[in-house]
């Protein structure tokens, strides 16, 4: 996918900006609070229906205004045009509407404009939780499959009734096995589902994350990426793992826990506690990595991230770097670039200081460069 | 935004609680109304009256009706000895208007929700088992595809199996998180032909 134009209207500081994009880099630069960040936020709208950014619609609108509007003229890889409008009333649903259809939700927008973000606060993929690992695997996979999105929109609600009715267990009344034995099956088909993509997707992405690491990184540490499954032994590991085998597996379990589940009124098995690794030189990146380190292992899983979808999607990403260069060395900016001018990726990348950029790499012809002022674009190629 | 009658303010707040509707459609509605003859005033809100008056649940498959039981349970022309269950009235029409299907209905108003605090007790299941006879060979089940619908179906099937009648669902050619009342004819049509045994 190729986006073509972008409008956006009354969003933060752009009353009504109009832009045209390269297919190729484009750099978007200005002093801090000119309204950078709010052309990819724009974008991500467009893609998820939502910002990346922690902030509510009705606080994206700008000052003394009602609402908010966003048109995206993009082309697929196939050279069929491709329309995204988002519009925000305050108070209001979200309208979306795109070439698929009208009223539509976000669900219906994921996976069609596939989008890689990176901001600094992505920090913690390396360095956080499990679970901004688990948000970061389900955000590939949701952008690659519409039947992995919705399995886990369904999980996610399945698990919350299932706690619900385990806690509710606690009260006294009558104990409606049929009901909770319902509830178990659903929860354990959905996992199993889940957990048997996670799988393929952690048999293929390391490939790409550690080609990626060692392009970037000048040193020689080894990468990788190793899923633990929940309740699924990894030791049966080395044979190929089926749906059916991730099934019985999680019945058993289901079995085993039933009793201590009733009496915490929660579930307490299933890929909602599932962790994904990141490994350097056979080390946990969270507890060894250095700074530096933590900052190319970031950026290589971002970029794997963008080779993968590339692979296994019919529609190639593009690419959403938020100031992402103020935290690299020169060495390491040059090499990102060069591998985003040789994957001829669509990428926009919002920098304070240009400068700092162009004398470090050579940048070909089709590079953009946007300048912002106060909510205002200009072009300055 | 303030009326400069508490006639009109009143007529806003009450179409303002309608579902979908909004102050600015309530106040064009209120105009409508004022715009209109007494003899059309008179006849509408009468409407409005006799529904509550009239519309109470079928005794038999808890879909609205006027008359208990309703037209459906009553005919003569319907095959008694298959059920069909849905989760809201509306979905007996959508199902009525594919013409595909001649059995019975039952209507269970609502789907197991424990967040929502709705129980199996709260649904019309206990009064399902009661309307099941010896003569009933076939249950449907017609629920929505949402997670809750897809847990009751299972619910239902568990208790039904044992009692030796066919248990059904209707098959999955509904689009995925689509609401039966909104699927078209000729999908309902082809879910009501193609279902499968569970
Ligand atoms: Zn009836």
């Amino acid at each position: 996918m190729i986006i073509k134009r972008l409008n956006i209207k009354k969003l933060r500081n752009h009353s009504n900006s109009e832009i045209t994009f390269s297919p190729l880099i484009n750099f978007i630069y200005g002093p801090n609070g000119a309204g950078k960040t709010t052309i990819l936020e724009a974008i991500h709208i467009c893609s998820f229906g939502k910002t990346f950014q922690p902030t509510q619609d009705n606080q994206l609108i700008m000052k003394g205004n009602e609402s908010y509007s966003i048109s995206c003229r993009c082309q697929t890889d196939l050279g069929t045009p491709y329309d995204v409008n988002v519009e925000f009333i305050h108070g209001k649903k979200k309208q979306i509407r795109s070439s698929l259809g009208e009223n539509l939700s976000s669900k219906n927008l994921i996976g069609e404009l596939p989008t890689v973000v990176l901001t600094p606060d992505y920090k913690i993929i390396t360095s956080g939780s499990p679970n901004e690992r688990r948000i970061f695997v389900d955000k590939i996979l949701s952008q690659c499959s519409k039947i992995y999105l919705d399995d886990l929109i369904k999980f996610k609600k399945t698990l919350k009734q299932r706690n619900a009715l385990l806690s509710k267990e606690n009260f006294p009344r009558k104990f409606d096995e049929n009901l909770f034995s319902s509830w178990t099956e659903q929860f354990i088909q959905l996992s199993s589902k889940i957990i048997y993509k996670r799988y393929t997707f952690a048999e293929e992405f390391p490939r790409y994350f550690q080609s990626m690491y060692s392009d970037i990184s000048s040193e020689k540490e080894k990468v990788n990426l190793r899923y633990l499954p929940d309740s699924v032994t990894a030791d049966k590991y080395e044979m190929k793992i089926s749906l059916d085998f991730i099934y019985d597996m999680l019945r058993q379990r289901a079995k085993e826990i039933e009793n201590v589940e009733k009496k915490r009124g929660l579930t307490l098995f299933g890929p909602q506690k599932d962790e994904f690794e990141i490994l350097i030189n056979d080390g946990l990146a969270r507890d060894i990595a250095s700074q530096g380190q933590h900052k190319t292992l970031l950026v290589s899983l971002k970029i794997a991230e963008y080779m993968y979808l590339k692979e296994l999607n019919n529609e190639t990403p593009v690419i959403l770097f938020d100031d992402i260069f103020s935290e690299l060395d020169d060495n390491r900016i040059a090499k990102v670039v060069k591998i985003l001018q040789n994957t001829d990726a669509q990428s926009f990348i919002t920098t304070v200081n240009i400068e700092k950029i162009l004398s470090k790499t050579e940048l070909n012809l089709n590079t953009k460069r946007l300048f912002i002022i106060n909510g205002e674009v200009n072009e300055t190629n | 935004m303030i009326y400069t009658s508490e006639s009109i303010e009143r007529v806003v707040e009450y179409f303002s609680n309608l579902p979908s509707i909004g102050r600015k459609t309530a106040y064009r509605l209120t105009m409508f109304l004022l715009n209109q003859n007494s003899d059309f005033i008179e006849k509408f809100a009468q409407s409005l009256i006799n529904l509550k008056q009239n519309i109470k649940y079928c005794s038999q498959c808890y879909n609205f009706t006027e008359l208990d039981p309703c037209p459906i349970c009553r005919s003569e022309k319907r095959n008694k000895s298959i059920i069909c269950v849905v989760e809201e009235p509306a979905d007996v029409n959508a199902i009525e208007k594919t013409n595909e299907y001649h059995g019975l209905y039952h209507v269970l108003q609502g789907v197991i929700n424990p967040l929502e605090n709705i129980s199996p007790d709260d649904l019309k299941i206990r009064e399902l088992l009661q309307r099941i006879k010896s003569d009933t060979e076939e249950v449907i089940l017609a629920l929505n595809p949402s997670t809750e619908g897809e847990v009751t179906t299972q619910y239902l099937t568990k208790i039904l199996k044992p009692l030796g009648i066919k248990v059904t669902r209707i098959a999955r050619g509904v689009p995925m998180g689509l609401s039966l009342e909104f699927a078209d004819e000729a999908t309902l049509s082809r879910a009501i032909q193609g279902r499968v045994e569970v």
